[in-house]
């Protein structure tokens, strides 16, 4: 106790608030490192496990197979990692249901864009990915009606995720839904 | 006290407050960043563009790739309603009527996110798959042993987690301190322990 006592009075306080600043100061860095730092990210985990461009339908949530925590078993997920460094990504998607949806992530897990069927009114989308100027993009060989009603998105970074979500609302729709996933495609737009 | 005593200090102290900090924020959350409805817990900017630093940090450290909240809302509980840890040697019930959504489905995960195996390969209940009474309250049952009606496996060591997506929710204010405005989300009740 005499002993306690003796070190708490040797203490130098003005270490100690040292200390606090900069605690404060190692908070609000590790906050703003987590999203380009983190290990467990979703890029992480999906970087080495997914090509570049080619949409990919990931398995089904189960033990054995889960590539993101806390997946859905009863939603069916298809991926694209794009790269838009070479030109833009040209997503062609079926949205069969208002709960389906395409959502677009950088590699850092912000999701700055995102459109459900209920959003949409339509099934089909063409979606195109770009970091370049508009008249780039019109350079790309499109039907009238795809051009019309393609949705052009402009990302924050050249690489990133799009991720497409479709609940299933029984297993009878899985045949419908399988089905869709293989008339949809993403890669590099011909120019 | 020495010069070396004292900048162990300063040291120590920087640390602990810093990064025991910000690992409390991102592990529990804060009023400022999640809403706690029952025992359940929605990161309220999780999916946002303009997401705060914290949510941010969360959304990347959790792995997990969540869309915009006018899109889906998703709901963690790790506490049942009286607030004590979900544990895979304890059985729960799980009873509601919502939420009101487009789509929902509750899954369990362990301690990880991960899907427990288990015989019957059951992960989930979704608004489709969940057997209502004629009110249309549902109750699901987790339990390690098959129980009649909705029962949801749960095979883990340790901890247990529900989760609760909704696509498409009814869009409401959450922030509103009235159960009026507050989702209908299911109550988790503990039943018994082994």
């Amino acid at each position: 106790m005499q002993i306690t006592m003796t070190w708490f009075r040797g203490l130098n306080w003005f270490w100690i608030a040292a200390g606090l600043v900069l605690g404060g100061i190692v908070h609000i860095t590790t906050i703003l490192a987590l999203p380009y730092l983190a290990s467990s990210s979703a890029w992480t985990r999906l970087e080495n496990a997914t090509p570049i461009n080619p949409l990919q339908i990931l398995p089904p949530a189960s033990p054995e197979v889960q590539l993101l925590p806390l997946m859905a078993p009863d939603v069916r997920y298809a991926l694209c990692r794009y790269n838009v460094t070479d030109g833009p990504v040209i997503v062609r998607a079926r949205l069969l249901d208002r709960s389906w949806s395409i959502a677009l992530y950088t590699p850092h897990s912000l999701n700055f864009y995102a459109i459900s069927g209920a959003d949409l009114q339509r099934v089909n989308v063409t979606m195109i990915i770009t970091q370049t100027a508009e008249s780039e993009v019109t350079k790309i060989p499109l039907s009238k009606g795809a051009r019309s009603s393609a949705i052009t998105v402009a990302v924050p970074e050249p690489e990133g995720l799009l991720l497409l979500r479709a609940p299933l609302r029984s297993t009878a729709y899985l045949p419908m839904t399988e089905s869709a996933f293989t008339e949809m495609s993403c890669g590099l737009a011909e120019r | 006290m020495t010069f070396l005593a004292n900048f162990i200090v300063f040291v120590s102290v920087a640390l602990l407050t810093g990064l025991g900090s910000a690992w409390y924020m991102i592990e529990h959350g804060t009023r400022l960043t999640t809403d706690r409805i029952g025992p359940w817990i929605v990161w309220t900017a999780a999916g946002h563009a303009d997401a705060d630093p914290y949510t941010r940090a969360y959304v990347a450290r959790s792995g997990r790739l969540p869309i915009t909240s006018s899109g889906a809302r998703y709901y963690l509980a790790t506490v049942d309603d009286s607030g004590r840890k979900l544990d895979a040697d304890c059985e729960y019930e799980v009873i509601g009527r919502g939420p009101t959504a487009e789509w929902w489905s509750l899954a369990a995960y362990d301690g990880e996110g991960q899907l427990m195996p288990n015989p019957a390969d059951r992960y989930t209940f979704s608004s489709a798959s969940i057997l209502r009474d004629e009110s249309g309250t549902y109750r699901i049952v987790l339990a390690r042993q098959a129980r009649p009606g909705n029962w949801l496996p749960v095979n883990s060591d340790y901890r247990v987690i529900l989760f609760l997506r909704t696509y498409q929710p009814e869009l409401i204010d959450e922030d509103v301190d009235s159960p009026a405005a507050k989702p209908d989300l299911p109550r988790i009740r503990r039943l018994q322990c082994r």
